[in-house]
């Protein structure tokens, strides 16, 4: 720029303003660093014109709503080593309390409407994990006894053509009853048959042809199977 | 919208390594600060990631909040503002680096600045409404899109060599009004 640089007839102001907005080249900006170590009036007009900006954002800016797996993510690279309950990864946030609440309660409402299919939270009380020795299928499941719902996340593999993953309840000793075929999602939700319980039960999954088993019981491989435990 | 006054209390337990704290406040902040990232962004991916830097900063930068005097929010979108404003001149122009205007420092106020950004925020709609239209309109294409004084001398058909006055003027203009 050719005009006067720095300390014009408006003082500092001009610009702290220009700092705080990013329009100084390097040297300038370097320049100014250095003066705020040492400069408290000119920190203190920098201080100013950041609120000011912000004022203008808080007040012209629309507040949108993240996607709700961001949480997860920023969790994720934050605390790698946070075991963490894999419905949190579906997007589900850590227990959020308070006043603070109100603005995120909203879209964990919605996850919960995909999960349970009505309102209402979704309290796992058990859970499995599904996989197969070769690493070639990791599935988790969590079962919410209140609203019923046992909801699948399907973090590895898939079947092959023309083949489905099938999902079977064994009850103690009784024989497999399936579930259902999982659907291509990731996220699947089923439903118990009346009267089941997840209580010294396994949790399976089989490779089946197209549709799911034709005769009722497991016809292919089994890949994985885990007992269902109690949280 | 939480309290400001809650708002520090959760970045001051962040600074202490509150998790917890941490989730509140992202819950608190986060839909204003990803409103920030997406309005300078103008994408939902991007202004994903950058949200998502933005809060891995306020993780690790909470204990210099503490000391810098600013008010909660302005610290916030200080922050979200120029991580966008980086990575949006990063798509144009390969890596400037504005990240380090993100350590805004202190001016040292006491808790009556807070009180003021408040009124400040309802006054700053009634100073950009007299600033010329023009400017007002800089004004914003800088602190929201990022534009240089280039941009601004080719948009605003103004010489380049006074655009930085011309500017500057706007700028003097709406501080008077806001001290006023």
């Amino acid at each position: 720029m050719s005009d006067q640089p720095g300390q014009g007839d408006d003082g500092d102001a001009g610009l702290a303003a220009e700092y705080v907005l990013g329009l100084l080249g390097p040297e300038e900006r370097a320049a100014c660093d250095a003066r705020l170590e040492s400069d408290p009036a000119f920190r203190a007009e920098v201080a100013d014109w950041a609120e000011r900006m912000g004022s203008l954002a808080m007040t012209e800016v629309a507040s949108v709503d993240p996607p709700p797996q961001l949480y997860g993510r920023i969790e994720r690279e934050l605390f790698p080593d946070q075991a963490r309950r894999w419905w949190q990864k579906l997007g589900i946030a850590p227990a959020i309390l308070g006043a603070a609440a109100a603005a995120g309660l909203a879209w964990f409402a919605v996850n919960m409407d995909w999960l349970t299919g009505t309102e209402g939270p979704f309290t796992p009380a058990y859970q499995a994990e599904l996989a197969a020795e070769d690493g070639g299928l990791l599935i988790r499941a969590a079962f919410d006894p209140e609203t019923g719902t046992l909801a699948l996340n399907r973090e590895e593999g898939a079947p092959a053509a023309g083949r489905d993953f099938e999902l079977w309840l064994i009850e103690g000793e009784n024989a497999p009853v399936s579930l259902g075929v999982l659907p291509p999602t990731r996220l699947a939700r089923f439903e118990l048959p009346e009267g089941a319980t997840l209580d010294n039960s396994v949790l399976a999954v089989s490779d089946e042809p197209e549709g799911g088993s034709p005769t009722g019981a497991p016809t292919g491989d089994v890949l994985a199977a885990s007992p269902v435990s109690a949280l | 919208m939480a309290e400001l006054k809650d708002i520090e209390i959760m970045i001051g337990r962040v600074a202490l390594g509150d998790r917890r704290a941490f989730a509140d406040l992202y819950s608190a902040t986060s839909a204003k600060l990803f409103g920030v990232a997406l309005r300078v962004l103008k994408d939902r991916g991007e202004a994903e990631e950058c949200t998502q830097e933005v809060f891995i900063r306020v993780w690790h930068a909470a204990s210099r909040y503490q000391v810098n005097g600013l008010s909660p929010m302005t610290w916030l979108i200080t922050i979200a503002r120029n991580r966008a404003i980086d990575r949006l001149r990063m798509r144009k122009t390969g890596p400037a680096g504005l990240e380090e205007a993100a350590e805004i420092p202190s001016a040292g106020p006491g808790p009556e600045e807070l009180a003021l950004a408040a009124s400040d925020r309802e006054r700053i709609v009634a100073c950009m409404g007299e600033l010329p239209e023009d400017r007002a309109d800089a004004i914003r294409r800088v602190y929201l899109e990022g534009e240089t004084y280039k941009e601004l001398a080719l948009r605003f058909d103004v010489p380049l060599n006074t655009i930085r006055t011309w500017l500057r003027r706007g700028l003097l203009k709406l501080k008077e009004c806001l001290t006023r």
